[in-house]
């Protein structure tokens, strides 16, 4: 298996960002970029299946199998139900099951390694907290655009956490059971900051630790 | 981004129920009852040093905020801790004030400069969209969902912007203590905030806002504090039942004594204790 074709870094051209629901900044491939390497990889001779798919209220999520040279790598993928702005019926299941297909096939083939320099390009908390690693292979890698170097507003650098961000920490914390003081206390051992003064990069380290289920 | 949608004035044209109220009512209907039924003729027989107190403060800190909204960075300390001691004494000359212990009129002024210096050492704004922002929205029936007949009003202390327009509320506490997280969890005035805030049309996220509690504490070495919470629509409806509830309470005039705590430091004492 050629892992330095399916490892190449993708250009950055070939490399769209979006609002994560957390309000992170998240890198992504798109799906045919995922294709594109494959094919070069493997000359198209790799399959990809669906194993199983589930509806759910607001989600689909199928689990798929991609092979390729007699190796097999299995990974879920997601996609929310799009719902019309004004009855909130759905609009298509079935594009919304295309849609985690893909987002499938991706988490698939990033277990070859394809797109995974994301993950090491993200911010590396794995130093800092507590020795975890960045990342855990669900989810795109996600960048802060702060500057810390950048003009003050208000005695502070731009590029502040967004509102969303916040909102996450806490909501996240709450789900685990953390007190605002053991969120302020992680912060400032963290980055040395209160929550509401950290940086979109920082805030997006602590999501994702947040999310990865480790005790504080 | 933000259009004012009351003011106070309108409020005169609406049958209307305000946060204070419902607060007042909560800590005690016999006080409710007092402070805003004029035929019980009841009149305030001192005020608490705390209310002026708390009002100084938060004058003071919305001129800052004001400042910052107009031109973008913090006004001079200076400039805030003398709203806050012209303000002080307009509040205090002519009542009869209550302070409690070895406190004084001028032991306050020197706790208010300190817990000011604190805030300011200790606040960072964002972009700010509104300072003491007049809000009057409808409430659900919690069973049917219709509207109910009563406005519920009041003013959100300082409504803030993230640099892609997401808002935050923030509301600004004087405590004797620090809070705890109980009590921002439960506190009505957020949740309150949190769905004029949604009634309004914003939310933090899809699912949920966030509001922010600035405290004063007014310890010995005076404080400031900042807690978060998110509320979520299933908020709303815990909201609507209980504003409901109080307001089936005050048709049916119950107005019981509480008898507890705050009576220490209610205006309205001697005549309650009489009857």
């Amino acid at each position: 298996m050629n892992r330095e074709i399916l490892e190449r870094p993708f250009a950055s051209d070939q490399i769209k960002q979006r609002h994560g629901m957390n309000g992170d900044v998240l890198d992504y491939i798109e799906g045919c970029a995922v294709i594109q390497r494959l094919n070069e990889c493997f000359d198209a001779e790799w399959i990809f299946e669906i194993q199983e798919h589930h509806v759910y209220d607001d989600e689909v999520v199928v689990l798929g199998k991609l092979t390729a040279q007699g190796v097999a790598k299995s990974q879920f993928g997601k996609s929310r139900i799009t719902r019309g702005k004004k009855d909130n019926a759905i609009i298509s299941l079935g594009d919304d099951l295309k849609a985690a297909a893909t987002d499938c096939l991706k988490k698939c083939a990033t277990l070859f390694g394809v797109g995974l320099h994301l993950y090491f390009d993200a911010p590396q908390i794995g130093a800092s907290l507590n020795g975890h690693t960045n990342g855990n292979g669900n989810s795109p890698a996600a960048h802060g655009h702060a500057d810390a170097k950048g003009p003050e507003v208000n005695g502070l650098p731009a590029g502040r956490l967004t509102a969303k961000q916040l909102s996450a920490i806490f909501a996240l914390a709450k789900v685990r059971g953390w007190s605002n003081k053991q969120v302020r206390d992680f912060s400032q051992e963290m980055f040395a900051k209160l929550p509401d003064f950290l940086n979109k990069k920082e805030a997006s380290a602590v999501i994702q630790h947040l999310q990865g289920g480790h005790d504080a | 981004m933000l259009d004012a949608e009351t003011s106070t004035r309108s409020w005169a044209s609406m049958l209307r129920i305000s946060k204070s109220q419902i607060q007042t009512y909560l800590i005690c209907p016999r006080k409710f009852w007092f402070q805003y039924f004029p035929v019980t003729g009841a009149t305030p027989e001192f005020t608490p040093a705390s209310l002026p107190f708390g009002a100084a403060l938060h004058a003071a800190i919305a001129t800052f905020y004001r400042s910052v909204k107009e031109t973008g960075a913090k006004p001079g300390l200076a400039s805030v801790t003398h709203e806050f001691e012209v303000e002080w004494e307009k509040e205090v000359s002519g009542r009869r004030v209550s302070f409690q212990g070895n406190t004084s009129i001028d032991s306050h002024l020197v706790l208010g400069r300190a817990l000011l210096q604190k805030f300011y050492e200790e606040v960072h704004p964002r972009n700010v969209e509104g300072v003491e922002y007049p809000f009057a929205v409808t409430l659900p029936n919690p069973n049917t969902g219709d509207p109910l007949d009563v406005s519920l009003v009041g003013v959100i202390d300082l409504i803030e912007s993230d640099d892609e327009g997401n808002l935050i509320i923030a509301e600004l506490k004087t405590s004797s203590k620090r809070y705890a997280e109980s009590q921002g969890e439960n506190q009505l005035d957020g949740m309150i905030y949190v769905y004029a805030k949604d009634q309004l049309g914003f939310r933090t996220t899809s699912a949920e806002t966030l509001i922010r509690y600035d405290v004063l504490v007014k310890t010995k070495s005076p404080a400031f504090q900042q807690i978060y919470f998110n509320k979520t629509p299933q908020d709303f409806g815990r909201l609507a039942r209980w504003i409901q509830e109080v307001l089936q309470a005050i048709e049916r005039e119950s107005f019981f004594p509480n008898f507890g705590w705050t009576c220490h430091n209610c205006q309205f004492r001697s005549r309650c204790w009489s009857m």
